[in-house]
């Protein structure tokens, strides 16, 4: 079932054919005028060709050799006894009529079929161009496409189903052909159309696809840029990751050109408000498909294989020394993957929700106890943070509790009051601080705005304030909100807030110069000066209040 | 590159002596025999695999890509089974010798083949070989010269590519050289020969070491890419590997890492040992990766990332540049290269892969029973006794073929010829008269020719003592002029132009260019087209 396939074809060994062909291929003109006489001639490219004289014999009866490998002859040249080494004129042979007839499908004919088989079995499946070329009335897709329908989705897999054609000899499969022919004919010319057009769409969608993804890339990343957690856990994890790389001694020089580049391209990945430098997730250089960190915990594991090699001339001793580095180089794996899993299961690319509610102090408190993670399970390591941060609250209260017992409080209201008071003085005063170098000196209106401002309640509390002992300038105070101011009468809350002095401090000048006076070591206003390390002018001011109230003597 | 690798072999052949009349040709003509045994004593060139290394690039250098991959599809068709190495990795790897390898691959191929052959058919092997190289190199100028030229190119590689089917048919008649390559495979893998395993870094010892030298396989395939990185991925627990393994020694591999929840695999490196390759192992390696990828870890497709060198390679196996495979399967499973091309391979859910030879036969034994039903081209007759008169002329004309008028032949159809002279009869008589008289006429002219001197008559033996060796289908004018005076022989013009063409074609086979025998060839050839074209109607143009 051999064929010849015209001058560029010949099978033969013998070096008269291939230098003709070597020197029809040379020469383009002379190919140009074959396919240009070809052309002319058939309509279809040439199949089969005469081996002797070059005939285009295709669709006539020929003459094939039983005893050479593809090798035919025209009738004129077998019955004169032609030959061609290898062939010899006595050789025996078979009559090859004409299989131009469909045989499992109109389209199809006998040879075309032949054809398909052989260049499967020549090129293999799945090497459709050859294929295809070997069929040579046919494209690429016309074979892939018959070969699946027939073969391939037969009911009789992987033999085609043959029934239709059954007792029906050549002429009636023709008709057969002719009567479906015509019917599939305006069929086929859509299916060319719309072949045309698929021709052109794959790489229009391959564009846009390249495009798409791209984009989606990106979207993804901003994604987990803005699912990362605050600046806080950024930091630490970095310093951790930081930590690793140096244990492992530095990768090697391709490992860190990936490592730049990773950290350079997440550098201009567009971050949220509040997060500082690139996820965890891409600095850490976690692929989540693949499950794949860049780089890997110790990444220079594999340089012990990298120049590894079993030889026949190894001996006993040395094979065993080369499969224990080999077992040696498993346990590494094994660790990677213990330390990839614990990543995984704890979750430490991502925010821990756990920390949700914490402030920044008590999440770097937190960061502090990481290295105790590997000793618990994530339920116990919980419990100890939980502890721990109870801990820290309980003696951040003990702390505030003294302070506002130093200040005078007696009881837990009092030191509630006195805290928050506290708390809003403090952000009174900063954002007075903040308006006077905004406006490059003070103002009466502009300070009495300030003061009247509600204090904010997540400024952490501060240690205790020193007083403004050396300010020149006459700033009115407002004392209303403060512990013990409704205890002064109106002329005393103007006099405290003239000299600034807070009504629990005023009423202990008060009453420390009312028990001197009446011990009678006090009897003059040079006297009062010393027993307060206080401005002299406020001592006189506290002094007067006192002569109206008839204690003192002036 | 072909070109340039053709111009030494070129020049081989042109120091090949030229033959003479004088009594020094003998002895030169030893000469030339004795350069021809020791060159078959020389080693053949190792040559080194394809390389799968994508390279990165901007988006314009993907159309240089895109054309260089189209050329290197052309080369690989030198080599029907020439195997890839294939990685996903960003490392670049520059492989300009790939074509003249592969060219010396194919070459060894050649040589090694028929080593118990007789001297005069190794002989001829090596003349074989020559001539397919200056054909390599002759397609190579055409392709560099016009874009027409280049149209005609891929034509002189299949021409290359018959020749492999000769050596597989005749010892399997009937079948092609892909199922020859399969079945033979097949049969030492069931002799036990030959073993494929499909395994991962499981802990065994010896599973290791096989691992072990199939990374060697891919560091020599790929010198440019880093061992490590080979051996992170061979010895990674996530991919597998198919291994080819003959006397325990690993040949070749495909290192792949299955998608189970995708239902894909990722394809990462693919190599065959150097001194192992184009003896269908890679063809037969991917058939046992997509039946154990099918069967063991249910996919359905296969992709990877092919520099210029592995598509051929790939595209032979069944793999596409158009992705079919939805996007949402694998975006993000596989590393994005700018410099590699993404192809694809569905795995078809029933071929038996690792026998397809089988299914094949059974196919071509089904369709060969229903033309035999409709048929009678399945018969074989016995050979005709011509008894042949000198200059091959037989004593008498058959005058009824067996088997001819079974299938349909009729004597109308007798002497059909696409060649028309200028005096055209009804009469079949008549037409026969014309023809012979113009062979005479073209005869004469070739006769009267000043270059016509070394054809006139059969070449010597005694003279030229090897001439016989080389051309086993020697053709003159005299033996032509001899067949024409028959007025048996030239049924049609066709013949008479295939005798002279193999007349010249055999001077310029055993004479060196820049012989006076092969000027005078290609001198009287252009003499006889002139004269054949005036003789015949316009438009019909010799083949």
């Amino acid at each position: 079932m051999g064929r010849s396939r015209g001058n560029f074809h010949h099978a033969d060994e013998d070096p008269n054919q291939r230098s003709r062909r070597k020197k029809n291929a040379a020469s383009g003109e002379n190919s140009e005028s074959g396919a240009a006489g070809q052309g002319a001639g058939e309509g279809k490219k040439a199949l089969y060709h005469c081996n002797y004289c070059n005939k285009d014999i295709t669709g006539k009866i020929r003459i094939k050799c039983a005893m050479c490998p593809d090798f035919d002859l025209c009738i004129e040249c077998f019955s004169v006894g032609a030959e061609v080494t290898p062939h010899k004129s006595n050789h025996p042979y078979r009559v090859m009529d004409n299989l131009s007839f469909p045989l499992i499908c109109p389209d199809w004919n006998a040879d075309d079929e032949i054809l398909l088989l052989e260049g499967i079995e020549m090129y293999g499946l799945g090497n459709w161009t050859e294929v295809a070329e070997h069929v040579g009335t046919k494209n690429k897709e016309s074979c892939i496409e018959h070969y699946r329908n027939v073969y391939l989705n037969s009911p009789f897999f992987p033999v085609p189903d043959m029934s239709h054609v059954v007792g029906k000899n050549r002429k009636e499969l023709l008709a057969m052909a002719k009567g479906q022919g015509e019917d599939k004919k305006g069929i086929s010319m859509a299916d060319l159309s719309i072949k045309a057009e698929s021709s052109f769409s794959p790489s229009r969608v391959k564009v846009e696809d390249s495009h798409k993804a791209g984009s989606a890339n990106r979207l993804a990343s901003s994604l987990n840029s803005e699912s990362d957690g605050p600046s806080g856990n950024t930091h630490a994890a970095n310093q951790k990751a930081s930590n690793v790389g140096r244990g492992k001694g530095g990768p090697g020089i391709i490992k860190m050109e990936d490592s730049q580049l990773d950290r350079d391209f997440g550098g201009k990945k567009p971050t949220s408000s509040g997060n500082e430098g690139p996820s965890l997730v891409e600095s850490s250089g976690y692929n989540a498909k693949r499950q794949e960190f860049d780089p890997e915990y110790d990444n220079d594991a594999e340089q012990l294989l990298a120049e590894m090699e079993f030889k026949d001339t190894d001996t006993d001793d040395e094979r065993e020394l080369k499969l224990r580095v080999l077992r040696f180089y498993a346990k590494r794996l094994d660790e990677r993957k213990r330390r990839k899993d614990f990543i995984l299961e704890r979750n430490l690319l991502y925010p821990n929700p756990f920390e949700k509610d914490f402030t920044p102090e008590e999440k770097a408190i937190c960061r502090n106890y990481d290295l105790f993670m590997r000793f618990h399970t994530k339920e116990e390591h919980e419990e100890l943070l939980r502890t721990v941060i109870s801990e820290h609250r309980t003696r951040k209260r003990l702390q505030d509790l003294k302070e506002a017992r130093a200040a005078g409080c007696r009881n837990s209201a009092e030191a509630d009051r006195y805290l928050a008071q506290k708390r809003k003085r403090e952000a009174e005063e900063s954002a007075r601080r903040t308006k006077e170098s905004a406006q490059g000196g003070p103002s009466n209106l502009g300070v009495s705005n300030a003061l009247m401002s509600p204090d904010s309640a997540g400024k952490d509390l501060r240690g205790r304030p020193a007083g403004p002992a050396t300010s020149s300038s006459v700033n009115e105070m407002d004392v209303t909100g403060y512990y013990g101011a409704d205890l002064l009468s109106e002329s005393e809350k103007r006099l405290c807030c003239e000299l600034r002095l807070p009504p629990a401090m005023y009423l202990k000048m008060q009453e420390q110069l009312s028990l001197q006076i009446l011990a009678g070591t006090v009897t003059a206003k040079s006297d009062a000066h010393q027993l307060f390390k206080m401005d002299a002018m406020k001592i006189d001011r506290v002094y007067d209040i006192l002569i109206k109230k008839g204690i003192g003597s002036p | 590159m072909d070109f340039h690798g053709g111009g030494p072999l070129r020049s081989r052949s042109s120091q090949s002596p030229s033959p003479s009349h004088s009594a020094s040709a003998s002895a030169t003509s030893s000469i030339h025999k004795r350069k021809l045994v020791s060159e078959d004593h020389a080693p053949p060139f190792p040559p080194s695999s394809f390389s799968a290394d994508t390279r990165d690039g901007a988006l314009t250098s993907n159309d240089d890509l895109e054309s260089i991959s189209a050329r290197g599809a052309d080369s690989d068709s030198d080599s029907e089974s020439e195997d890839a190495v294939v990685d996903d990795d960003e490392d670049d790897y520059d492989n300009d010798n790939d074509n003249d390898s592969s060219m010396r691959t194919f070459t060894a191929s050649r040589l090694s083949n028929p080593p118990s052959a007789p001297r005069n058919t190794k002989l001829k092997t090596e003349n074989s070989t020559v001539k397919i190289e200056n054909s390599d190199g002759a397609k190579d100028a055409g392709a560099v010269g016009s874009g027409a030229a280049a149209a005609a190119g891929p034509v002189p590689g299949i021409v290359v590519k018959e020749d492999p089917t000769k050596i597989f048919t005749d010892n399997l008649q009937t079948s092609g050289a892909y199922t020859a390559r399969e079945e033979s495979l097949k049969k030492e893998e069931e002799a036990g020969k030959l073993k494929f395993v499909c395994l991962s870094n499981d802990g065994v010892d010896e599973h290791m070491v096989w691992l072990i030298g199939l990374k060697n396989i891919f560091a020599r395939q790929l010198p440019n890419m880093p061992k490590e990185y080979i051996v992170r991925l061979v010895m990674d627990r996530s991919h597998k590997s198919v291994m080819v393994i003959r006397r325990n020694h690993v040949v070749g591999g495909i290192t792949y890492r299955p998608y189970a929840s995708q239902r894909f695999g990722e394809i990462a490196f693919c190599a065959i040992t150097a001194d192992e390759q184009v003896k269908g192992y890679g063809t037969r390696l991917m058939n046992h990766l997509k039946q154990f990828a099918r069967d063991m870890d249910g996919l359905t497709h296969f992709l990877t990332y092919a520099d210029n060198n592995a598509v051929g390679y790939f595209i032979k196996q069944g793999f596409t540049k158009e992705i079919h495979l939805e996007k949402d399967r694998w975006q993000g499973y596989i590393k994005d290269y700018d410099g590699g091309i993404l192809m694809e391979c569905k795995i078809d859910p029933k071929l038996p892969y690792t026998d397809l030879s089988t299914m094949i036969r059974r196919q071509r034994q089904a369709i060969d029973e229903k033309i035999r039903e409709l048929s009678n081209c399945h018969i074989v007759y016995a050979g005709i006794d011509f008894q042949k008169k000198e200059a091959g002329i037989p004593k008498k004309i058959i005058d009824d073929i067996p088997g001819l008028r079974e299938a349909g032949w009729t004597p109308d159809q007798w002497g059909h010829s696409r060649f028309r002279t200028l005096n055209v009869s009804s009469d079949n008589a008549t037409n026969q008269k014309h023809l012979n008289g113009f062979m005479r006429s073209l005869l004469k002219s070739m006769f009267d020719h000043a270059d016509a001197w070394p054809f006139k008559e059969p070449v010597d033996a005694r003279d030229v003592p090897d001439y016989y060796d080389i051309i086993k289908d020697p053709m003159d004018l005299k033996t032509m002029s001899k067949r024409v005076d028959s007025e048996q022989y030239y049924v049609t013009f066709e013949m008479f132009v295939a005798d002279a063409r193999r007349m010249f074609a055999n001077a310029r086979t055993y004479n060196s260019p820049e012989t006076i025998y092969y000027k005078c060839s290609t001198r009287l050839e252009a003499h006889f087209q002139s004269k054949v074209q005036a003789g015949l109607q316009p438009g019909t143009k010799i083949q």
